[in-house]
């Protein structure tokens, strides 16, 4: 290689990224030429004015400020679908507990209305109770 | 024990936050100073590092480990920082021949011994600024090899180019900011 072709090598052989024998050939140009063994010095001032004299800044608030900046935790799939159910089941729980008892119409309720409309007809006391509608219920079937 | 980076990547994909954070830690005294020097403003450096990690938080599904996660973190800082640099053609316009026309005196000085510590601020912007005007494949490759200390196939692989075109990139920044030293050398200067 000539003076030219080793000289366009010195970039490369500086990062060490020359294999032998390119290596061993800028190496031994570098000892011999003057021109190229200033260059690198130059460089070498260069480099550290440009880029090596730079701070390396280390904070634990670059890190919370970045940490803060990340979007949202996305729910757990597994949550995505129970938060809804488990809504319904809960919102049907408190509809039953909180719902008047008095709502509720059974047979004997119904029995005690219809003895309560045939009493005032027939001007008399109506049942008040279940037990009251059962020993009339019997009275009555006894006739 | 201490986990590496592929573990705490896999990790924080899995969505263990503080295994992110720990990432964060670790790099980013590297990416704000890659930055700062790829956007040739210091100023810049934290914003643009932390804009690069919130990619890179959005990406992480797309880290396969293929490569170390500093490599694949700095290609994402490559590309956001070349995003960031088109948007400024102003900046980008000066040469540098015109920057050591003009700024001749402060090179000198900058480059001379005896720095004075309190004209470190002003020096890191001319040096910023020289850096600059670089074309930006060259500007990057030349800041990921001296500021970060990748390996050309690193490189390569930050930038997305063949070694060659590293070796290329390298060789040729370090030749123009070599010419626009000794320019000013021979016309008194360094």
């Amino acid at each position: 290689m000539d003076h030219d072709e080793l000289r366009l090598r010195l970039s490369a052989y500086r990062d060490g990224e020359l294999a032998e024998p390119e290596r061993a050939a800028v190496a031994a140009h570098l000892a011999a030429c003057p021109g190229c063994r200033s260059e690198a010095r130059a460089w070498e001032g260069l480099a550290r004015f440009l880029l090596k004299d730079r701070p390396a800044p280390s904070s634990a608030a670059f890190t919370a400020r970045v940490m803060a900046a990340l979007p949202a935790a996305e729910p757990e799939p597994g949550w995505a679908w129970w938060a809804p159910a488990f809504g319904l089941a809960a919102a049907m729980l408190a509809f039953s507990l909180l719902s008047p008892r008095w709502q509720t119409v059974t047979t004997d309720s119904l029995l005690l209305a219809d003895l309560s409309a045939d009493a005032a007809a027939a001007g008399t006391v109506a049942p008040r109770t279940a037990a009251d509608g059962d020993l009339l219920g019997s009275v009555l079937e006894s006739r | 024990m201490q986990l590496d980076d592929g573990e705490l990547a896999r990790r924080a994909g899995e969505g263990e936050r503080d295994a992110f954070a720990e990432l964060v830690r670790r790099h980013h005294p590297a990416l704000i100073r890659f930055c700062s020097a790829a956007l040739g403003d210091a100023s810049r450096g934290e914003d643009a590092a932390q804009e690069v990690f919130l990619k890179a938080f959005r990406a992480l599904e797309g880290f396969g480990g293929r490569s170390a996660f500093a490599t694949w973190l700095h290609r994402i800082a490559v590309n956001h920082c070349l995003d960031l640099r088109r948007a400024e053609a102003r900046r980008r316009s000066d040469s540098l021949d015109a920057i050591v026309e003009r700024e001749g005196e402060r090179l000198e000085r900058a480059l001379g011994a005896g720095r004075d510590p309190a004209a470190e601020l002003e020096e890191r912007e001319l040096a910023d600024r020289l850096l600059s005007a670089l074309p930006e494949e060259q500007r990057l490759a030349l800041v990921l090899r001296e500021t970060q200390g990748l390996s050309y196939e690193e490189i390569a692989a930050a930038m997305a180019c063949s070694l060659d075109s590293v070796k290329a990139r390298l060789r040729r920044a370090r030749a123009a900011l070599l010419e626009a030293a000794r320019h000013f050398s021979d016309s008194g200067g360094v």
